[in-house]
Parts: C-alpha cells; sequence; structure tokens
C-alpha cells in the first residue's frame, strides 16, 4: 500500500514537471490564427479507384488503374478554428485500353481544426465542379470531397503532412442518349502528402 | 469582409451551377459507365509499333499442300508489309510470322501477288519490294516445302525465304532497250484484279525518288516470252498511289491526277507486252505511247483535263477503289441511296477516289459516263474498303490521316432519308485512342473482316461477323 502511494505520488510529480515544461513550450511557439491570416498548400500523391454505383445502389467495378493525384489550395483562416478556401487540381488513371481519364476539380474547401501542438487536424469538405475527360469525351460534374489531414508544424510558417480525401462526383444522364442506366456515382480516395505554408 | 466573402461565394457556386447545367455533350454512353464496361482488347502476335505499308489477302490456293502432312489454311494468308514481312493464316486466332527482310538495312515496303492460275504452275505468287540506301529491290515468297507446320506458333515454320527478282535491266528486249528500273526505289505496289473476280492478276510498280531518280509507273510483264521483269507503262512523273479496273478500264491515281485508260485492253489476261510500232488491236499492253496523257483529272493549281464536276475540288489522292458486288456477291447494288452533294442515287457499280478533301464517288450508269463525281464526304482520307455480310449488309470503310476511320453503311430500317451515313465504327471502336487518333495507311477488307494498317501503330483487325453493327476489335 505504502508502496502503490509512492509511486503514485511519483507520477503526479512526472506529470506536473512535465505539463509545466509543455506549459512553457506552448507559451513559446503555440500560434494562433485570426481572420485574415493565409496558408498555401501543395498537394501530391496516389489516387485509388474505389467503385461506381449506380442509381439502384448497385457497386461495379471502376476498371481504372492506381493514377496520380495534385492540388494546390489557397485557404483563409476565419478564425484560430475554421478556414475556408479554394482548391485546384487534377489526377489521371487508365483504362484496361491505356486511355487517360483525368479528372480535374475546381473546389472551395471548408475546413475545421483539431489541434494538439505540434500537430493539427483538419476536418474539411470540398465542393465544387469537376471537369472530366477521357479520349475525346469532355464533362463537367459535380463533385464532394470530403477528408482529413494530419499536420506537423514544422515551425510557425511551414507544417507538412498527409491527406485522405474522398472523392464523390456524379456522373448523371436522364436520356434517351446517354440512357439513364448509364449513371454513376463515381468513388475515389485520394492519398497525398502535403506541404503548407503559413503567411 | 463577411459581406464580401458571401457575394464571392454566391457568384461561385452561381457559376458552378450554370456549368454544371450547360455541361450539354455529344457523347452517346455515360462516361464512367463506358469505363466500366471496356475491357483489354486481345493482342495478337503483330509488333505494335510498326508502320503497316501493304496489306493483302492471299487466296488459299496459295498453300495448296505440297506434302500430305504439310498445313494449309483454306481461308487463305495475310501477308503485311511492315519493314519485314509478315504473314499469318487467315483463320481467326492464328499467329503472325515474320520474314526478316533480305537486304541489310532494308524495309519492306509493300507486298502483292498475283493469280497465276492453276495450282500446278504455281497459284498465288507473292511479291515484296524492299527499299535500302542503296535503291529498291523486287523479291518473290518462296515457301520450303521440306518444313511442316505443326505449331502455328512456331517462328517461320515453313521457313520461307525471299528470291530476288532479276533485275531487268540484264533482260531487256530490243523495243525495251533502257533499263526502267535498275536501282530505282518500288515507292507503291498497285495491285490491279482484271477479271473482277476478287483476286490480283497483275500488278504495277511505282517508283523512283524525288531527288535521286525520276517516278515511273512500271508495269509487271508476267509472262513475256518466259522473262518476267518490269516494263514501262508511260504514266511517269509522279508517284501512283492506287488503281483499280472497272472491267473496262484502267484507273489509277497519283498525288495530284486522276488516270482513266480505257479502250483497247484484251479481253483476257495481258500475254505480254507489244513493241509499239505493233498492232494493238484487241490486246494492248501499256506503253509509253498508249498511256501518256490519258489524265482524267489533274490538280496542280491549274484545272486540266476533262473537268469532271465537283473533283476538280479534291487534291492528294490516296487510293482508288471500284466497288463492283453487292452484298451477296452478285447483286451490283450496295448503296441504293448516298449522302452526297448533289445527292446521288447509286444504282450501278461505283468508283471512289479518297483524298485529302474527302471521298469523291462517281456511279456506272447505263451510259458508263463517269464525269459526274459526288461528294461522299469531307477531310483527309488515305484508303478505302469495303465490308460485308454474307445477307444484306454493307459497309464502306475510310482510313483517315491523323483520325482513325470512319464508316458509312446503308440503313437497313426505313428511315425517312434512307441515306447512308458516316460515323465513327461501332464496337469498342471509340476505347482505341492507339487506332482512332492513327494515321490510317492501308485498309483490307475480306469479306466480314477489316484488317487496317497504321503509321506507327501496327495493325487492328475489326470482326463484323457477329453482327454489322457489332464489330469485334483485337489489335494484330
Amino acid at each position: 500500500m505504502r508502496k502503490n502511494l509512492l509511486a503514485l505520488c511519483a507520477g503526479l510529480v512526472f506529470l506536473m514537471t512535465f505539463s509545466l515544461a509543455a506549459q512553457e513550450d506552448d507559451d513559446a511557439y503555440i500560434p494562433t490564427y485570426v481572420l485574415g491570416d493565409q496558408m498555401l498548400m501543395i498537394n501530391g500523391g496516389l489516387f485509388t479507384p474505389l467503385f461506381y454505383q449506380t442509381l439502384s445502389g448497385d457497386i461495379h467495378s471502376t476498371h481504372l488503374t492506381v493514377g496520380g493525384v495534385g492540388s494546390i489550395q489557397w485557404s483563409g483562416y476565419l478564425n484560430n478554428d475554421m478556414s475556408i478556401g479554394a482548391e485546384g487540381g487534377g489526377m489521371f488513371a487508365f483504362t484496361p485500353n491505356d486511355n487517360n481519364l483525368f479528372m480535374l476539380p475546381v473546389t472551395i474547401r471548408y475546413s475545421y481544426f483539431l489541434r494538439k501542438y505540434p500537430f493539427d487536424f483538419p476536418l474539411s469538405i470540398a465542393a465544387g465542379v469537376n471537369f472530366l475527360r477521357l479520349n475525346s469525351v469532355f464533362r463537367i460534374l459535380p463533385i464532394l470531397k470530403p477528408g482529413i489531414s494530419a499536420y506537423w508544424n514544422y515551425d510557425s510558417s511551414w507544417a507538412f503532412g498527409l491527406n485522405i480525401f474522398y472523392w464523390w462526383t456524379p456522373d448523371l444522364y436522364a436520356g434517351p442518349e446517354p440512357p439513364q442506366e448509364h449513371s454513376r456515382f463515381g468513388n475515389f480516395i485520394e492519398f497525398s502528402l502535403s506541404a503548407r505554408y503559413h503567411f | 469582409m463577411q459581406k464580401k466573402f458571401r457575394s464571392i461565394s454566391s457568384v461561385f457556386f452561381l457559376a458552378v451551377s450554370c456549368m454544371v447545367f450547360f455541361s450539354c455533350t455529344d457523347v452517346t454512353e455515360g462516361v464512367f459507365w463506358s469505363i466500366e464496361n471496356e475491357h483489354e482488347i486481345p493482342d495478337n502476335s503483330l509488333p505494335n509499333t510498326i508502320g503497316v505499308y501493304g496489306i493483302i489477302k492471299a487466296p488459299a490456293k496459295y498453300k495448296a499442300p505440297r506434302e500430305p502432312q504439310e498445313h494449309w489454311d483454306p481461308n487463305g494468308r495475310y501477308y503485311l508489309a511492315g519493314g519485314a514481312l509478315f504473314y499469318r493464316d487467315c483463320t481467326p486466332g492464328s499467329r503472325w510470322h515474320q520474314i526478316s527482310t533480305p537486304v541489310s538495312g532494308g524495309i519492306v515496303n509493300d507486298v502483292t501477288y498475283i493469280d497465276t492460275g492453276a495450282v500446278a504452275t504455281g497459284g498465288i505468287e507473292i511479291y515484296v519490294s524492299v527499299m535500302d540506301g542503296n535503291g529498291g529491290h523486287l523479291y518473290k515468297l518462296n515457301e520450303n516445302p521440306s518444313r511442316t507446320m505443326m505449331d502455328p506458333d512456331e517462328p517461320d515454320p515453313l521457313n520461307p525465304v525471299l528470291d530476288p527478282v532479276p533485275d531487268p535491266a540484264s533482260t531487256y528486249t530490243s523495243y525495251n532497250p533502257a533499263p526502267v528500273w535498275s536501282g530505282r526505289q518500288i515507292q507503291r505496289l498497285v495491285s490491279i484484279d482484271y477479271d473482277l473476280d476478287g483476286l490480283t492478276d497483275e500488278f504495277f510498280a511505282s517508283t523512283g525518288t524525288a531527288t535521286h531518280s525520276p517516278y515511273e509507273f512500271l508495269y509487271w510483264d508476267k509472262d513475256k516470252t518466259g522473262v518476267n521483269k518490269l516494263i514501262e507503262t508511260g504514266l511517269n512523273g509522279e508517284i501512283m498511289t492506287g488503281g483499280t479496273y472497272d472491267g473496262n478500264a484502267y484507273w489509277f491515281v497519283s498525288r495530284s491526277h486522276v488516270f482513266k485508260i480505257s479502250g483497247g485492253w484484251p479481253a483476257s489476261p495481258i500475254s505480254g507486252p507489244l513493241p509499239p510500232s505493233s498492232s494493238v488491236s484487241g490486246n494492248k499492253p501499256p506503253t509509253t505511247d498508249d498511256w501518256a496523257g490519258a489524265v482524267l483529272w489533274e490538280y496542280d493549281g491549274q484545272f486540266k483535263g476533262s473537268n469532271p464536276e465537283n473533283l476538280q475540288d479534291a487534291s492528294s489522292f490516296r487510293d482508288i477503289f471500284f466497288d463492283h458486288k453487292g452484298p451477296n456477291g452478285t447483286d451490283p447494288l450496295v448503296f441504293d441511296t448516298i449522302t452526297a452533294t448533289p445527292p446521288a442515287v447509286i444504282t450501278s457499280p461505283t468508283l471512289y477516289v479518297a483524298s485529302g478533301n474527302g471521298i469523291f464517288m462517281t456511279n456506272f450508269d447505263n451510259d458508263n459516263d463517269t464525269t459526274r463525281w459526288d461528294v461522299l464526304a469531307g477531310g483527309s482520307y488515305t484508303s478505302l474498303a469495303k465490308i460485308t455480310d454474307s445477307i444484306t449488309a454493307a459497309r464502306l470503310l475510310c482510313g483517315r490521316e491523323d483520325s482513325g476511320i470512319i464508316e458509312f453503311e446503308k440503313r437497313d430500317l426505313p428511315s425517312p432519308d434512307n441515306t447512308v451515313h458516316g460515323h465513327y465504327p461501332y464496337g469498342a471502336y471509340g476505347n482505341l485512342p492507339s487506332l482512332y487518333n492513327a494515321s490510317i495507311t492501308r485498309l483490307l477488307g475480306d469479306g466480314t473482316i477489316l484488317i487496317a494498317g497504321t503509321t506507327r501503330s501496327g495493325a487492328w483487325n475489326s470482326d463484323y461477323s457477329s453482327g454489322i453493327s457489332s464489330p469485334i476489335w483485337t489489335q494484330e
């Protein structure tokens, strides 16, 4: 019992010491952001096709290869917890006969930040238009891109991290040509590395 | 600031909404749906990066077995000139074999054959032209009968070889004293079906280069006094790009001319040339005197010749195709009504010309008046072929420069105009950018099979046997 009490006291002292030290670090480094602060992000990584979904909910293979993705994003802080900005980028992947599918989304992205310095975890959602090109076919589709990111803040200006963004882009038709049965919801996922600069 | 932000957001979403709403396209199938339903195209053994300069189908009697165990395909064989000479049996699924060029550094740039008649006397003879830095060569294919084809995948199973055809300079006769071909590059071999039975009976060689030797169009005199050689025709000065025979007249196209040579040709296959001073009544082989000046149409900045209607808009002729048989092999009616400018009603055999300005056609009505030419389609075309099924349907396939193939069809079902419509081929064609972005060099129509040669993506096969509107595409 006495031994346990001693251990508990030692633990409390350790935690208090660590907490005070952390408090000193936080006082020294934790940046806060206000309306008007901005950031620029550049992202690049892998584009992974998931599935197509029909209007009736059936799931079909995408018949696409794993591809590449890249984007650039500008955002401005609304306050220390939220930001909103614009994002433009693109992806490519190949069909079974090596045809190249390009999608170039232009979106507005809203982010909410969960912070644990030196890390932060933006939860975000983007919506906009998706410029799609397959061979000679060109389409403009809507797109929704929810996602989560994790950043390590190197200093008050630079942060590095990774993103997982889900791409949901409906390709809908009313018929008669293409028939309504050709409507599909495209489901893809993006894994990308990111560099962020605050200014 | 927030007011300004709301304003910007409103404009953005309004723009997005407009773009999405007005993003109408001409697609006929869903984009994701088309990818979902795309399957990898089967690829035969022909290299996929070669340029194809010539394709022929040699009929089966070339392969009459000389030994009981010798393989031969009753469907015939395809031969393809693509740097080397390639061949395969016509039976679907047969693999390609390569015969290396017999000249070091040489390029096999065309292939043809002639039907010499009975199998016992040779049946079908295959000829290829080979060009290298030193000039041109004409070779005849000989197969080694001692080898047997037990495994179709065995390379060169018959061990065929290309034997050089002697330079005619050493075999000229008195009425053709000058060597007309010695060392001259052969640009194109032009096959002629003289008796309209679907077999090549004779061929011509378009020779010469822009800088080293004059262009001359030569005729393969296959049996003159037992000495085979190329002789002059008199159609000189340009590279001939295609030719055909309509039952009465020879037609040839060069880059800027359409030639029609008619009258005096024998009713039976040519037996050999006669001296220009000889009587040519009823038996008139090509000679300089007889063929020169027979220009139907010439385009060189000034209109010449007979100035046929509508053809004055054309130049850069690449191919000429005479369609004299209908889908069932006997009916000459192929396209009842065709959309053209001016509209044309095709009730007789039809001649098509592919040019850099479009496809032009003339039909042979009762008086054989071929001075009226109609425009079938605009664009830059390189080659023509026809495929049919065995019953009713036919397609005219037109190879284009840098943009694949266009297909013309007669609508099988009654429609308000019952016209022929040009469109991209059906099937998986739309998934094959290596084909639909390619420059088509040659098209070969073999019943329900189309083989398309390209400048740098090999050859493609389209099998219409499962349905005239649902071809199955493969890469050769």
